[in-house]
């Protein structure tokens, strides 16, 4: 009975002593832990109190703007400009001979406290002429012949005075164009709604075209490959 | 009696190691099962997010709409999405560029004196089109609060 008792006594008295070396462990684990992430928090919002506190005043410094438009009322201190179906008030913080109708250019200060924008010199300009019909047009390249591409059932030519970038290859030309490639170009259309010039295409490689296959990702800085790297 | 003690004191020892290790492996596994279920959070997270990225927009970033710039050349940028083909048209100017990876495009731009109406339009292969209309304007005159 004796050896029974000494027996559990020390069993316990070990399991209770290792117990509490592994939980004082784990205590100051936690506690450094803890600690440092109060510390990391601190640090983190200080941070970001600065980063606020500097966007909050860049966005309450009034900035150079200037607003275009067509004169819809005018009064001593405030005028009105169209432009785009939209309409921009605009305070005066200069005289001006300005009339309705009248095309102006208004250059001042926004206040984005107030949302408003005073204007400290305006010019009167001629109305602006329409702007030139210019479309994105793009699709897949349905026909080649020789100068004339077919995208989307619509005859593309090419001229001098189109600029032709293929994806992938240094100095594009028509050759290097392939069928299902996709296009994109920038066109000017005439008074029916058809395409009159071309000034600009981007062409992406599809599968058919061999240029498809040369990585386009590479950087200029990208190093050629080693020796030991080149597969022969 | 000695000899009892010392044997009673040696399996107390191994038993409550045994103990010991039981328990902070157990603690381990726990910790290890914590981590993966963040883990699995943070990825589920993140594809979300990229899920979202891939909403087809254009944003201009590195002006706003009737600024006054005095300077006559600028590098006009933003963000549509992934490999969009990004087309820039102003009075003077067509440029075609493809957006990177990311989506980000930049433009060198060259403005008039006065102001420039300038127009952006993202579009790819199946057909989306996004556009930003923009006026800028070019003009050395001094302005003062």
């Amino acid at each position: 009975m004796k050896k029974f008792l000494i027996l559990i006594f020390s069993f316990s008295l070990l399991v209770f002593s290792f117990s509490a070396a592994i939980a004082a462990d784990e205590a100051t684990d936690s506690s450094v832990t803890t600690k440092i992430k109060e510390r990391l928090e601190k640090t983190a919002e200080q941070g970001l109190d600065t980063i606020k506190e500097e966007l909050t005043s860049q966005s309450l410094s009034p900035r150079k703007k200037a607003y275009v438009g067509l004169v819809k009322s005018v009064t001593d201190d405030l005028i009105t400009l169209e432009y785009k179906s939209q309409t921009y008030p605009v305070y005066l913080d200069v005289a001006t001979p300005a009339r309705q109708d009248d095309f102006l250019l208004t250059m001042g200060f926004f206040f984005p406290d107030n949302n408003q924008f005073h204007a400290k010199k305006i010019l009167v300009l001629d109305t602006p002429q329409p702007p030139i019909n210019r479309q994105l047009f793009s699709g897949q390249i349905q026909e080649i012949d020789g100068n004339k591409i077919t995208v989307n059932n619509k005859s593309l030519t090419i001229n001098s005075q189109t600029e032709l970038t293929i994806q992938g290859i240094e100095k594009s030309s028509t050759d290097d164009l392939e069928l299902k490639d996709n296009l994109f170009a920038i066109v000017t259309l005439d008074k029916n709604g058809d395409i009159d010039q071309v000034r600009d295409i981007l062409v992406i490689p599809g599968k058919n075209n061999p240029a498809a296959m040369t990585p386009t990702n590479a950087t200029e800085s990208a190093l050629p490959a080693t020796d030991s790297a080149t597969i022969e | 009696m000695k000899k009892e003690v010392i044997v009673s004191i040696i399996i107390g020892l191994l038993i409550g190691l045994i103990f010991t290790l039981g328990i902070s492996t157990a603690n381990k596994a726990l910790n290890q099962q914590k981590a993966k279920k963040l883990t699995t959070q943070e990825s589920g997270n993140s594809l979300n997010s990229s899920d979202n990225n891939q909403q087809k927009t254009l944003t201009v970033t590195s002006h706003e709409n009737f600024d006054l710039i005095n300077q006559s050349e600028i590098n006009l940028s933003g963000i549509a999405w992934p490999n969009a083909v990004i087309a820039l048209m102003t009075e003077t100017q067509t440029k075609l560029i493809q957006a990177d990876s990311e989506g980000i495009f930049t433009f060198k731009v060259n403005l008039i004196k006065g102001f420039n109406e300038i127009a952006l339009i993202a579009a790819d292969e199946t057909n989306t089109t996004q556009t930003q209309n923009l006026v800028l304007t070019y003009s050395t005159s001094k302005i003062e609060l």
